[in-house]
């Protein structure tokens, strides 16, 4: 009954109002030949919001991203999408409820870039919604920048423009929960911006978006929401400032991190300390009269004339 | 969906997106493909049917069809016995190269989508050699117990085993390296290639020669009786094959994005392992081992046609069918008054393809990956 329910759910997606919790994560444990990958982690995906998980090589981002996708054997913990168990959804309606983009973007075949956007659709077909078809490809190729490349061979391109064909994919699939692990780890400024602006575009008009980034000024300047990860469990969650604090991120990272405000638009810029080198001199003189520290901690009082 | 609209807009700084879908040439060249195949065999097939030590004419052959179907040309055959030649020898053998050749072609496909990889093949890989084990055990050991389906049911059997020792030995994390896939194909080939020596040396003399004559492949003495059990079990494979198609366009994404999709990744590869063995086998069964048709086939249909599995399998299988029938004229007319065997002429070609498709994955990959 639940199942049938679900299903006609998950064929005509009724808009979900914004704050709706539509995967939830609990008390997740993952172990793998003895290593404890992620231990009592939660979390939640909100509609509405872009919820970044950002941590250290090691911390389990991926490994988490990989549970929430259903990838991950979990030794504890629960999944539930829209309140259900991950394990009760058939694989159809889970396909037409998230979408998934995985780090590794290669395709095996010689497929150009519009026939990957057009797997994306392959969970509705023969349902009312396949006659979107064709403009959900056409705006995810347009949105992911490769009206240029559609045509081309998805192998022959560069890492990058691969990864944008996948990004297209998973827009395309136009599912009301996106989990990304590194879209744009391979992309230039440019369409790292543009990436992440169609994906707090989508959370603004109700998707909830679970994003595994790298880049800490990317995640401070596009989640609303950030969970912070090291070693397996969770360090902190909550808003990008309250989150991203110089002393925390430090510690996490093993390395001396600042955290400045940005003079023009007013975000937050994430950097590590480079120590007294010539290049760091240099960019200190011209960017220092713009930029004042914040939230630096007791550790590095003593660097404080350093940096302004 | 609103939200994706808006998307579109802002990244493109316009009001109102209107992006129509550029016209795709692919279909029609596919179309293209598959009717000028289907023609192409049409033809080849009547042409095919009249060559040989007692030659007849297309124009005979073809109202020596319609005559068996009820429509009467009124063109009787000069020779006496063309009509018993024709139903009796030359039919069955064209029947049966078009079934093969479409069976192999199909399992070559089907193969490389599993394995993630344009260079598997069942001859390469060894399915083949695993089949044609099974298959000779029946004959040395005299097994009848299937009746006229117990070489066949014997192939299918090693062919399936074979099939699904290689696929979980040589993949990894969704594909198969082309280093493991081709020392993989050496070391099962070497084991089906001892256990083929035992049976020929604990055979006689017949099922010796019929043995020796069976792993070099020929189309000889093709019988109705083998054609109606190659045929129907062919048919529902490729069938079925073309029912997975879209699922296996995902697989190429790799094992994970197929799932996150809604594929059944499980199934459908123990579908399609079941798949190939079967078709692999079927062909084994009747004709002994031919390689590459697997290979070379879909292949050069993927550059003309491109990857999506539907056409592809389509052409593929019609390819494949054309192939082998020409083939088989070959082998016969080669040299006067011998039947050349067809797996010699089809590895002839084939090896060397093989060897030119290795190079350039190379290349292409910048090392053997």
């Amino acid at each position: 009954m639940s199942r049938a329910m679900g299903r006609a759910d998950a064929i005509m997606p009724s808009p979900t109002p914004a704050g709706t919790a539509v995967l939830q994560a609990s008390g997740i444990r993952v172990s793998v030949d003895g290593a404890r990958l992620l231990d009592d982690v939660s979390m939640i995906a909100v509609t509405g919001e872009v919820h970044a998980l950002i941590g250290p090589n090691g911390a389990g981002k991926s490994t988490l991203l990989a549970v929430l996708a259903g990838d991950q054997a979990t030794a504890a913990g629960t999944v539930e999408v829209d309140g259900r168990p991950l394990g009760d959804w058939r694989l159809k309606e889970l396909a037409r409820r998230r979408a998934v983009m995985p780090q590794q973007t290669g395709v095996f075949f010689p497929f150009t870039v519009r026939h990957v956007v057009e797997m994306g659709r392959a969970p509705w077909l023969g349902t009312p919604l396949d006659r979107d078809d064709d403009r959900a490809v056409a705006e995810a190729i347009a949105v992911a920048d490769l009206v240029e490349l559609a045509d081309r061979q998805v192998p022959s391109l560069s890492g990058g423009e691969r990864a944008r064909s996948a990004f297209a994919r998973v827009s395309a699939q136009r599912t009301g929960i996106l989990l990304l692990d590194e879209p744009t780890a391979a992309l230039d400024i440019h369409h790292q911006e543009r990436v992440l602006s169609a994906l707090r575009e989508r959370a603004r008009a109700g998707d909830a978006v679970v994003v595994v980034l790298h880049d800490l000024s990317l995640a401070a300047a596009f989640a609303d929401r950030v969970t912070l990860l090291g070693n397996g469990r969770v360090i902190a969650t909550g808003t990008s400032a309250e989150v991203l604090t110089a002393t925390r991120l430090s510690e996490v990272y093993r390395h001396r991190i600042d955290v400045f405000e940005h003079p023009v638009d007013g975000s937050l810029i994430i950097l590590p300390y480079r120590g007294e080198g010539a290049t760091e001199q240099a960019a200190r003189a011209v960017h220092a009269p713009r930029i004042r520290p914040l939230a630096l901690d007791e550790s590095h009082a003593s660097d404080e004339r350093d940096i302004r | 969906m609103p939200g994706a609209t808006r998307m579109a807009d802002r990244a493109l700084g316009v009001g109102e997106t209107v992006v129509t879908m550029p016209a795709r040439a692919r279909p029609s060249r596919a179309v293209v493909l598959i009717v000028c195949l289907a023609l192409g065999i049409a033809a080849l097939a009547i042409v095919s049917a009249g060559v040989g030590q007692l030659s007849i004419s297309p124009l005979e052959v073809l109202s020596s069809v319609l005559r068996a179907v009820g429509i009467d040309t009124g063109v009787t055959p000069a020779q006496p016995n063309a009509e018993s030649a024709l139903w009796t020898v030359r039919f069955p053998r064209v029947v049966l190269a078009l079934v093969v050749g479409a069976a192999l072609a199909a399992a070559g496909l089907l193969m490389q989508a599993i394995f993630g990889n344009p260079l598997a093949e069942p001859g390469v890989v060894g399915v083949s050699s695993g089949a044609a084990l099974g298959g000779a055990a029946a004959i040395v050991l005299g097994w009848t117990f299937l009746g006229s389906w117990t070489i066949a049911a014997c192939a299918f059997a090693t062919g399936l085993a074979t099939t699904l020792i290689v696929y979980f030995t040589s993949r990894s994390g969704g594909k198969t390296e082309v280093v493991t896939l081709v020392l993989t194909g050496i070391a099962v080939n070497a084991v089906a290639q001892a256990g083929l020596a035992m049976l020929v040396f604990l055979g006689d003399t017949q099922s010796r020669e019929e043995i020796v004559f069976w792993q070099l492949g020929s189309l000889n003495g093709a019988l109705w009786r083998e054609v109606v059990v190659a045929g129907p079990v062919a048919v529902a494979g490729i069938v079925v094959a073309l029912t997975i198609c879209r699922r296996l366009d995902l697989l190429s994404l790799g094992e994970r994005s197929a799932r996150h999709l809604g594929v059944d990744v499980e199934r459908l590869r123990i579908g399609a392992i079941v798949l190939v063995a079967l078709l692999v086998s079927v062909a084994v069964a009747f004709t002994g081992i031919i390689s590459f048709v697997g290979l070379v086939i879909p292949h050069l249909m993927r550059m003309v046609i491109g990857p999506r599995h539907l056409p592809l399998l389509i052409a593929s299988t019609l390819g494949g069918a054309f192939l082998l029938l020409a083939a088989d004229l070959a082998a016969r007319t080669i040299v006067p008054y011998a039947d050349l065997p067809i797996g010699m002429l089809t590895a002839l070609v084939g090896g060397p393809f093989f060897f030119w498709l290795l190079r350039r994955t190379r290349r292409r990959s910048g090392g053997w990956a």
